[in-house]
């Protein structure tokens, strides 16, 4: 599956409607590379991930948002959207090509990655599986 | 200062420039040559870097969503990267817009990113080719089953706008508008059916919630309800079928409607709203200024389910029924199908849609005709010209009648069945340009046609029973494939012309009757014209054929018409391959020549 990762630190990801860097804010099944846009994989690291048997409850879970209660009696409950899952992505990247990654304008080479990953228009695998997924 | 003519070239010139660039610069109106030609220019240098902007100077940054090569795959990626300040500035106005490349199936959507760069404004749209076209699924849509928010919020200085929108789950909703506390429209242009049996719009959480819709379309699943203080008005939409109520307010909220249509609701069409000017419902609920009661079938094209069509049918009630509230707010006068009622002058009407009444003498141009059922019902009567162009999918015109125009042209008629039903009567000129596949013209009747030309029929099946009455012209220029013209019946044509017959039984049973010339140029393979009758022409010519059994069975009867009673095969020969086979010859007066 592809994870999208929020690759910039100018959020807090604490307060509403906020990520943090690293967050895990979107989810899309393989299939899905073919339809990357231009700017997705240079505003995002996108890395792939091998499938979980149960892939679509993890398409769920980890991109629900949570909510809160509304600020009164009887009010609907409020999406916080802050992420419960993330992945340290910059332990397995060099600082070269964490510039690359946060760069909104360029995106990491095709090839191979200082951690043995491979990179293909943009998009990272065969470097995180889902046991580096954290929950926050 | 800018000289008049100067400056006027200048503008035209850089607007000619910025039309050329992607993504776009999109005029801003109401300013003078001046002001107008500075603000493209300091546009373009921005999107060129070619000099340092403040605070206060601004660009529309139009970018992609979509799922063929566009600049984000998803809603939510463009929506997260508002805040990126490698693609925007302060100031700057962000347009994220869809294409229909596929449905987009996101939903918890919140257009409130932009706070951290200091966007002046962030808008969801369509793009121009790729908007509804004032009829559920068209367009770039969103179909969501899910049991929260498709949108969950919609912030202040945000709008969608030009989508369609379904969540199909029963416990689902659409839209939450919340988020919005600054008055400003939140949402226009949009077609909602929650006919999942989810509520449409909920505009619930907060008193300081103060939000207009304009223009939108909202049909069956639960109501639109606004409670806990906030503060909505609804502006020239339409909304129909609820299983509950229409427009509800409850608490201390406070809820205005104009020039809005609500009717044929389980409950009330208008519950406990605090205003409705020039509204209509069919229960009397709207009661303000203006407001008039009517019903569905006195309003709409259809509201068969699966095939609504919340267009103002001829005669609605709602038609100059509505006040004009010229551009306030923001985007009130541009109607479902994009007509601006403030710059036509039109008299406003109630709903979401504006009527539009053609006349003889204009000019009618439907340039995207893209999806199914597109044009039913339509109706035009004596038009100058009529073009349709494209006309992609499956029952585009059915039944579109078109009455004694000047010209038709179909240019580009590419799926099954597009013109199933079309009549068009006494046209001078008919063109079919491309018709590609089976079954397109089944049931087409063209009645004394001047011209009538199909440049390319390219398959199997394509003009059955196709009939044509006295035209003075008919080719056929392109017709390859089995059976493309079975049952063809062309009557009193002065010129018929089959020109490229390529294949198989592509003419069997073509009866041409009292034609002065008839030309068959090449006909090449097996079966072309069998069974083919021709009656008292006066010219006949087969050129090339090629291949065996072209001509079973061809007739030719000498009429009147025939000076002396002769015919002539000059230069030829004929064969009889089988022992069986005979050639007779039969006169009635005269002789037979060797």
């Amino acid at each position: 599956m592809l994870l999208w990762i929020w690759t910039r630190n100018d959020e807090s990801g604490l307060l509403d409607d906020e990520f943090r860097d690293g967050d895990i804010f979107q989810v899309k099944p393989d299939s899905f590379e073919q339809f990357l846009g231009n700017q997705d994989v240079r505003s995002y690291l996108i890395v792939k991930v091998p499938d979980p048997p149960n892939f679509a409850k993890f398409e769920e879970q980890l991109v629900e948002p949570e909510y809160g209660p509304g600020a009164t009696s009887g009010d609907e409950n409020v999406v916080r959207r802050q992420r419960k899952y993330r992945l340290d992505w910059r332990s397995k990247f060099i600082a070269s090509e964490q510039a690359l990654i946060e760069s909104t304008s360029d995106t990491l080479p095709d090839g191979t990655t200082s951690g043995s990953g491979t990179v293909a228009n943009g998009v990272v695998s065969e470097l995180f599986t889902i046991a580096d997924l954290i929950r926050k | 200062m800018f000289s008049t003519d100067t400056g006027q070239r200048a503008l035209e010139l850089l607007e000619r420039i910025t039309g050329a660039f992607k993504p776009s610069i999109p005029p801003s109106a109401k300013q003078d040559t001046a002001a107008r030609t500075l603000d493209i220019a300091e546009r373009l240098a921005k999107r060129l870097k070619i000099i340092p902007f403040g605070i206060g100077e601004m660009a529309t940054v139009t970018t992609s969503i979509g799922t063929a090569s566009r600049d984000y795959s998803t809603i939510a990626s463009w929506e997260a990267d508002l805040d990126n300040s490698g693609v925007y500035s302060s100031g700057d106005d962000a347009v994220g817009e869809c294409y229909a490349d596929s449905t987009f199936s996101e939903h918890s959507i919140a257009i409130n990113g932009g706070g951290t760069v200091g966007l002046n404004s962030a808008v969801l749209s369509a793009a121009a080719s790729e908007r509804h076209d004032g009829t559920f699924n068209t367009g770039a849509q969103i179909v969501v089953s899910h049991s929260g928010y498709i949108f969950d919020s919609i912030a202040s200085r945000s709008r969608v706008e030009w989508l369609c929108i379904e969540n199909t789950q029963a416990n689902g909703r659409c839209v939450d508008l919340d988020g919005t506390t600054d008055g400003s429209v939140s949402l226009a242009n949009c077609i909602i059916s929650p006919r999942g049996g989810s509520q449409a719009v909920v505009i619930a959480n907060s008193a300081s919630t103060d939000v207009k819709v304009v223009n939108t379309i909202i049909f069956r699943g639960l109501d639109i309800r606004i409670i806990n203080g906030a503060d909505a008005e609804f502006y020239n939409c339409t909304i129909f079928g609820s299983t509950s109520y229409g427009l509800r307010r409850a608490g201390s909220s406070t809820v205005r409607a104009y020039n809005t249509i609500s009717v044929s609701n389980s409950s009330e069409d208008y519950s406990n709203t605090t205003d409705e000017q020039y509204c209509i419902s069919d229960d009397g609920t709207a009661a303000g200024t203006g407001s008039i009661t009517s019903t569905s079938a006195n309003l709409f094209v259809s509201t068969a389910s699966g095939t609504e069509d919340f267009h103002l049918k001829t005669g609605a009630d709602a038609i100059g029924a509505g006040f004009d509230y010229g551009t306030t707010p923001a985007g009130v006068e541009i109607d479902i199908d994009g007509r601006d009622r403030d710059a036509e002058g039109d008299t406003w009407d109630i709903g979401a849609d504006q009527f539009v009444t053609v006349s003889g003498g204009q000019t009618i141009n439907l340039a995207i005709v893209s999806e199914s059922n597109t044009a039913n019902g339509l109706a035009i009567i004596k038009p100058v010209r009529i073009e349709v162009s494209p006309v992609a999918e499956s029952e585009t015109v059915s039944p579109l009648q078109v009455i004694a125009p000047k010209t038709v042209a179909i240019t580009a008629v590419t799926e099954s069945e597009t013109l199933a039903g079309l009549s068009i009567t006494n046209p001078r000129t008919y063109t079919l340009g491309q018709a590609f596949e089976s079954e397109q013209a089944n049931g087409l009747d063209i009645i004394t046609a001047n011209v009538v030309l199909l440049g390319q029929v390219s398959e199997s099946g394509i003009v059955h029973n196709l009939e044509i009455g006295n035209p003075r012209t008919y080719e056929v220029g392109q017709v390859s494939e089995a059976e493309s013209v079975g049952s063809l019946v062309i009557n009193s044509a002065q010129t018929v012309t089959l020109q490229r017959v390529t294949e198989t039984e592509s003419v069997n049973a073509l009866l041409i009757g009292g034609d002065q010339t008839i030309a068959l140029s090449p006909v090449s393979e097996a079966n072309t014209a069998n069974a083919l009758v021709i009656g008292q022409d006066k010219t006949i010519t087969l050129t090339q054929v090629s291949e065996s059994e072209s001509l079973g069975l061809l007739t030719i009867t000498v009429g009147s018409i025939v000076p002396a009673g002769f015919i002539y095969i000059s230069d030829a020969s004929i064969s009889v391959p089988e022992a069986s086979a005979s050639i007779a010859v039969s006169k009635a007066t005269g002789t037979i020549q060797a």
